[in-house]
């Protein structure tokens, strides 16, 4: 990838510049003792990986080979769908006013975009290579870094594609062009929807996750779907082979990639004006994150306000106002709750219809519900970590640090917990008349009011510790999605969900043998229900810790100096 | 009601303020002046508890803003060049939010009145990506001024203003003078500071050169006498002020 020698030195230079600022924050020790950890980590699962044990679940190479293609698919699908993508096109403000009025091809400025996000997929690259558990003793590290770097790359380029294309139609209004991307994508819903319809048979019939994994396997042979994964096999395939086939593997990933590269640089969308257009929207996102707002969704309304906020009372319940407002005064949010109300409706009235749709759909969701207990406060941003570009507003408010931290960690926990429980619910419902649900009636209240009273706690718990993070690391928090580039950047929230869990799983320590030995006291008393009074007790201790962490990050707050404390916008 | 002492801000072994003394009393307007990098910001966001002097004390209406920054602060308000402003609040919920942090009761009285005084009566439902630039400025300052703080901290109060705003807003500070609020503004519209400041603070390289009414000054160096402002200034200044 070529570009002219200015966009060169300023690609180099920034990548320096930057290297440079990252290493100058490492002198300070706590950024140096995280960095360090982060890095002990790695090589730790590194030599694990060189040990051939992987330190995770072997997956049988056609499993994985297929899950990989589907999570592939399933990436491509969100890049057309997501509305937001268009970010993929963007520049920053800087870039703009340098770039656009320069006598500068958009051929280049399009590879410049491209090698600019190399940036981001090679330090990606590296990460993946190192945690991804290939379980194949013998394949070089470099193989396998080669094989994540095409796979991410390819992935990335077909993003901007997909938002050069989306340009593109919005720009041919009614030409023959449009007609044919239009047909082209339509072919494409209907060929994955009918592969979807002859998969679904092998896949209801499955009973538990072995049967599972073997029938979704059996089901990606079947013709159809086998020819819809088939390019996204060809893209992760190097990741399953043996070394020596390793060489052939790669060969039609590269030639993917390539078709990919030569449709982004020819495509003939006007690239300059999608870019402007996005660069505008983002420069917008980056603005409404400064001044504490939410990412504006382009031509998003806000709703009327939920609550009226009383004047009288204490001051830091306005944070906890404003934050809840910030998610629910969304359009989207209300449509995604609205979502669920159908759900929790449609999988009711299923479990006598269609059981076994609604057994899978229970498991899906449940699944989905479980992950999000597990990594909902990595998600639920409506806290410090979005308020921090706002700092200096915050700093000047009346409100004691430690009740301002509360709040902001509170409201978030608040929106995790409503979307765990729903979710659940969803679940549970959809679960209710299924008979491989082994679990009475009576058990079934006992497990719902253990989450219940546990949920709270433990969402509190964790964003705290996101919010502590946030306090404590602010160079390097994330205070708008803009900044996330998509699948390319996974490897980085890997690691942060890494250390989050750490320090989630220490926390919980104490409150789980406290709540052990209360449930065993309680045995005798409230048979199952002493489940329900051990999680009550877990939640109280952990409630209870997460407060105490809050007056201690309430003086970190206070001590944080807005003007040194590197956080960047964007 | 705003009292310094021995402020000093130290960045690493920059001193981007060093030693600052002074106070200012209710119904005085203190003009902060000084080239890029003088120290002005950095001297305001202390007075408003966003950072945290290296040494020396600031105390608000008699509150000692280290020892106790919750009764300081709600005396005073800070209106930045910048409006910072909440995306998905409507304007009247931005007074009803600042009512709730500073325990202002009677909001919507009062409210109601900032919102005509500042023209903003008819945007009370608006959010503020629908406002412009000046009217955004506007409803960072009805904010600030909601609940009647004692002390008023304004950096660059002007910016962003049309000229009808920017009357309105000089004929507001002073009215919050008058009414017994101690006021600090940083400008670089030496016009502006000559118009509606009672003292001026001249700052250089983060060490005040100059405090007191433009006359005390100029008699106090005789050779400046019959210049203008401008003159007056980059002779204070001296270098730092040179392009």
């Amino acid at each position: 990838m070529s570009v002219t020698p200015a966009l060169g030195f300023l690609l180099f230079r920034t990548a320096r510049n930057r290297a440079v600022r990252l290493a100058g924050r490492v002198r300070n020790p706590r950024y140096a003792l995280a960095m360090l950890a982060g890095l002990a980590y790695l090589v730790l699962i590194a030599r694990n990986s060189g040990q051939g044990n992987g330190g995770g679940t072997s997956l049988a190479p056609g499993l994985r080979e297929a899950l990989l293609a589907l999570g592939a698919l399933l990436v491509t699908i969100w890049a057309w769908v997501y509305s937001h993508d268009a970010r993929a096109l963007a520049f920053t403000p800087a870039e703009v006013t340098f770039l656009f009025p320069a006598p500068v091809a958009r051929r280049a400025l399009v590879r410049f975009k491209l090698a600019r996000a190399q940036l981001v997929v090679l330090l990606n690259t590296v990460i993946w290579a190192v945690i991804i558990d290939v379980g194949r003793p013998g394949m070089p590290t470099w193989m396998r870094a080669v094989s994540v770097w095409c796979i991410l790359s390819t992935l990335h380029l077909h993003r901007l594609g997909a938002a050069l294309t989306r340009a593109s139609l919005g720009e041919h209004a009614r030409n023959a062009r449009r007609l044919a991307v239009t047909a082209l994508l339509t072919a494409a819903v209907v060929l994955i929807g009918a592969a979807l319809v002859s998969a679904a048979p092998l896949l209801a019939s499955a009973r538990g996750f072995e049967q599972l994994a073997d029938a979704f396997v059996a089901a990606s042979r079947l013709p159809l779907p086998a020819l819809v994964l088939a390019p996204f096999e060809a893209v992760v395939r190097p990741l399953s082979v043996t070394p020596s086939g390793w060489p052939m593997a790669m060969l039609p990933a590269l030639g993917v990639l390539l078709v990919h590269y030569f449709w982004v640089v020819r495509s003939d969308a006007a690239f300059e004006e999608a870019a402007a257009e996005a660069s505008f929207l983002r420069a917008r996102e980056i603005e409404a994150k400064r001044t504490g707002g939410q990412v504006p969704a382009g031509k998003e309304r806000y709703s009327p306000a939920l609550v009226r906020l009383r004047p009288d009372g204490r001051p830091e319940v306005a944070i906890f106002w404003k934050n809840i407002a910030m998610v629910l005064r969304r359009r989207r949010a209300r449509i995604l709750y609205a979502t669920y109300a159908v759900l929790i409706v449609a999988a009711a009235a299923a479990t006598d219809v269609a059981p076994r749709i609604a057994h899978t759909v229970g498991i899906a969701v449940m699944t989905w519900g479980g992950l999000l207990v597990v990594l909902g406060p990595q998600w639920a941003r409506n806290d410090l970590r979005t308020d921090l570009a706002n700092l200096d507003l915050l700093r000047s408010y009346p409100v004691e640090p430690d009740a301002l931290v509360r709040a902001e960690a509170g409201s978030a926990a608040l929106m995790a917990t409503l979307a765990q429980v729903v979710l659940l619910s969803i679940g549970a419902v959809a679960l209710w008349d299924s008979p491989e649900v082994t679990l009475r009636g009576h058990e079934r209240a006992v497990a719902a009011a253990s989450g219940l009273v546990l949920l709270p706690s433990l969402n509190f718990m964790g964003l705290m510790i996101m919010n502590g993070a946030a306090l404590l690391f602010p160079a390097w928090v994330r205070t708008s999605r803009s900044r996330a580039g998509g699948v390319d950047t996974l490897g980085q929230n890997v690691l942060t969900a890494a250390a989050y869990l750490l320090a989630l799983a220490l926390a919980l320590l104490l409150p789980l043998a406290i709540a052990a030995g209360a449930g065993y006291l309680a045995r005798p008393v409230l048979g199952d229900w002493s489940g329900t009074a051990a999680a009550l007790v877990a939640s109280a201790v952990l409630f209870y810790q997460a407060w105490l962490l809050s007056v201690w990050l309430g003086k970190a707050f206070e001590r944080i100096d807005p003007s040194t404390a590197g956080i960047e916008a964007g | 009601m705003i009292e310094v002492e021995a402020l000093t801000k130290l960045y690493g072994d920059l001193a981007a303020v060093r030693d600052l003394g002074f106070s200012v009393a209710a119904g005085e307007v203190l003009g902060l002046v000084g080239p890029n990098g003088a120290g002005k910001t950095t001297t305001l966001r202390s007075l408003a508890g966003i950072i945290m002097p290296s040494a020396g004390t600031v105390r608000i209406a008699g509150h000692d803003l280290r020892r106790d920054p919750i009764a300081a602060k709600r005396q005073l308000a800070f209106i930045s060049d910048e409006p910072h402003l909440f995306d998905y609040l409507t304007v009247g919920e931005h007074l009803r939010f600042v009512a709730r942090l500073y325990g202002v009761t009677d909001a919507e009285a009062r409210g109601t009145a900032l919102l005509d005084e500042l023209e903003l009566a008819d945007r009370r439902d608006s959010f503020p990506p629908e406002l412009s630039r000046g009217m955004k400025q506007k409803l960072a300052i009805a904010c600030g001024l909601l609940h009647a703080p004692r002390a008023l901290i304004l950096d660059e109060p002007l910016t962003g203003l049309d000229p009808l705003g920017i009357r309105r807003m000089k004929a507001t500070i002073t009215r919050r003078a008058s009414e017994g609020a101690a006021v600090i503004l940083s400008s670089h519209l030496l016009h502006l500071v000559q118009e509606v400041c009672t003292r001026v603070l001249v700052l250089r390289r983060g060490v005040a050169v100059a405090e007191g009414s433009i006359a005390a000054i100029v008699a106090e160096r005789p050779e400046l006498a019959g210049r203008s402002l401008e003159d007056i200034f980059i002779a204070l200044v001296g270098d730092a002020a040179a392009p």
